[in-house]
């Protein structure tokens, strides 16, 4: 009995640390190749979400069907963010400027949210999503499934995009020396865009399987940013796989802390792993995979 | 007039001023030399060329275009490269990604495919480690891998910043002889040294920048043996 319970809260840690994951992976990127801590990144979490519910609600796409479709258009929406506000912080190569500017479009968005969507209380879930299965003795239902499915196929497609195709490359290279970057004939200030719009437009993929799952009203953003935060610090910067690690043992952390010690206190957790892994390693379990880690 | 000038240019860092009305000219093949000690301005001359600085008065013009206010990738695409100072090699990407970015305007598969190979017949020991981190060489083969990186481009003019800077004795004679190399095979170069003595062996013409304005030029023999340089950069005792 004691095992499967064991079992159960190991099977729950990992769907929570995939969506952890994907909903940090964006972050990780942008702090990665701009060098911007992305305070709107919780934001865009959030706007995948509520796109996705008005996919569903106009024209009754489902949600996983809708996940295209909300990726192309946060990617536009977070490429233009980051030609018109934010390009502003990264020329200007100051963290306090792109605290203030992100800070600021995470307010500008979250009433635009307010404005068309109100402030109450939203979900996703359609009636599948409850069709629960069972292996061995461990419960799944088709909201965790279909959740822990789509951020581990959009993890591979980033990884992908940046180790194998030209422009991931590009964007790679971007990280590393951004002046060099441009010497080799890459429009870095284009890469910027995209790499802004391709964050995210995952961060809006995450943000339909967080709908899925639980309930999101328009002041979760800071939520999400925060998580994303904590997920960057464990793993490490600039890579899926230190995104998928770090979202991995934040999932853990909290299933487990909530299982065994109670569910007030998994921030204790969290913190506490957070504090340790800054002592042992500052640069995070994988350190960074642009710059590289001492 | 092909190949590159430079008229006039001014270019100050805030209140700093960096460059005082340089003028200098890289007429189409064979090696330019620009010298001048620490502070020079001659890495914010090599910037300017770049387009990574507008010059605030003055202009740079290649083969009859002025590209003084274009950015970085344009001016590349235009076919000036420069090799950075302090190298800039993608530490974490692998030796053969390096290369590749060197080619990143070059969208035909086929064509990045045979400049790859030629890189590697040129650079015989980076194709040995093509598959190992770019940072996991040491400093003179890294400068090798930002010069074969740079010629990935194809550029019609290769600016080098101080390609001998904080490298051993025997990799830079190996360096100043692929620089000759190159410059054989009709790439012009514009070469920016402090090692005045080998540049000046290899260049058929060299200005010398002392903060901010030229304050001399002329063919490398004769000023191999004049006795400024000689006094100034030289060592009287040669
Ligand atoms: N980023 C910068 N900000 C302010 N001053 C600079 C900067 N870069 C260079 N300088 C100043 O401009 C002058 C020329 O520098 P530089 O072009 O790097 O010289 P060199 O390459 O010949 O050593 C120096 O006085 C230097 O201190
Ligand atoms: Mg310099």
């Amino acid at each position: 009995m004691t095992g499967t319970l064991f079992l159960q809260t190991l099977v729950d840690g990992l769907i929570l640390g995939g969506i952890f994951s994907l909903s940090a992976v964006g972050f990780s990127l942008i702090f990665g190749v701009l060098g911007v801590v992305n305070l709107s990144h919780g934001i865009f979490v959030l706007l995948g979400a509520y796109l996705g519910l008005a996919l569903k609600e106009a024209w009754g796409i489902d949600p996983l069907m809708a996940i295209p479709l909300v990726f192309g258009a946060l990617f536009v929406l977070g490429g233009l963010v980051q030609i018109t506000l934010v390009s502003g912080a990264v020329r200007r190569g100051s963290l306090m400027s792109s605290l203030l500017i992100t800070f600021g479009v995470s307010l500008m968005l979250r009433d635009l949210i307010i404005l068309v969507f109100g402030p109450d209380v939203q979900s996703l879930s359609s009636s599948w999503l409850f069709d629960t299965f069972r292996i061995g003795g461990v419960i799944v239902d088709g909201a965790r499934a279909s959740g822990l499915i789509a951020s581990l196929l959009s993890l591979g497609l980033l990884s992908y995009v940046l180790y194998r195709s030209k422009v991931g490359r590009a964007m790679r290279a971007t990280a590393q020396q951004d002046f060099a970057a441009g010497l080799c004939g890459i429009d870095v200030k284009k890469i910027y865009a995209m790499t802004f719009g391709v964050s995210a437009g995952f961060a809006g993929v995450s943000g339909i399987i967080v709908g899925l799952i639980n309930p999101f009203t328009p002041f979760d953003d800071t939520h999400w940013t925060l998580n994303a935060f904590v997920t960057v610090v464990l793993g490490g910067v600039g890579s899926p796989v230190g995104a998928l690690l770090g979202g991995l043992m934040l999932g853990g952390i909290s299933t487990f802390s909530s299982q065994y010690v109670g569910s007030l206190y998994p921030n204790v957790f969290i913190f506490g792993a957070l504090l340790l892994m800054l002592i042992v390693r500052p640069n995070g379990l994988l350190g960074n995979a642009y710059k590289g880690s001492v | 007039m092909t190949g590159l000038s430079i008229e006039n240019i001014h270019y100050a860092y805030g209140g700093a001023r960096a460059l005082d009305g340089v003028s200098l000219n890289v007429p189409e093949g064979g090696i330019i030399a620009l010298l001048g000690s620490n502070g020079a301005g001659k890495t914010t001359t090599a910037k300017v060329i770049a387009g990574a600085f507008a010059p605030s008065r003055g202009r740079v013009v290649f083969n009859g275009e002025t590209l003084s206010g274009m950015p970085v990738h344009r001016v590349m695409r235009r076919g000036i490269v420069l090799v950075p100072e302090g190298r800039q090699v993608f530490a974490q990407m692998t030796i053969q990604e390096n290369l590749l970015m060197g080619a990143f305007k070059e969208s035909n598969r086929s064509r990045v495919a045979e400049l790859l190979e030629k890189s590697f017949e040129t650079f015989p020991r980076l194709k040995e480690r093509r598959s190992q981190l770019a940072g996991s060489l040491s400093g003179g083969e890294q400068q090798m891998l930002a010069i074969a990186r740079g010629l990935m481009g194809e550029p019609r003019l290769l600016v080098l910043d101080e390609p001998s800077l904080g490298i051993m004795p025997k990799l830079v004679e190996e360096i100043f002889v692929l620089i000759e190399r190159v410059a054989e095979s009709g790439v012009s170069i514009l070469l920016i040294e402090q090692n005045v003595r080998a540049s000046l062996r290899v260049a058929s013409h060299a200005y010398v920048l002392e903060k901010g304005r030229i304050i001399l030029d002329g063919e490398g023999d004769a000023l191999l043996n004049d006795a400024f340089v000689q006094n100034a950069y030289l060592g009287v005792d040669d």
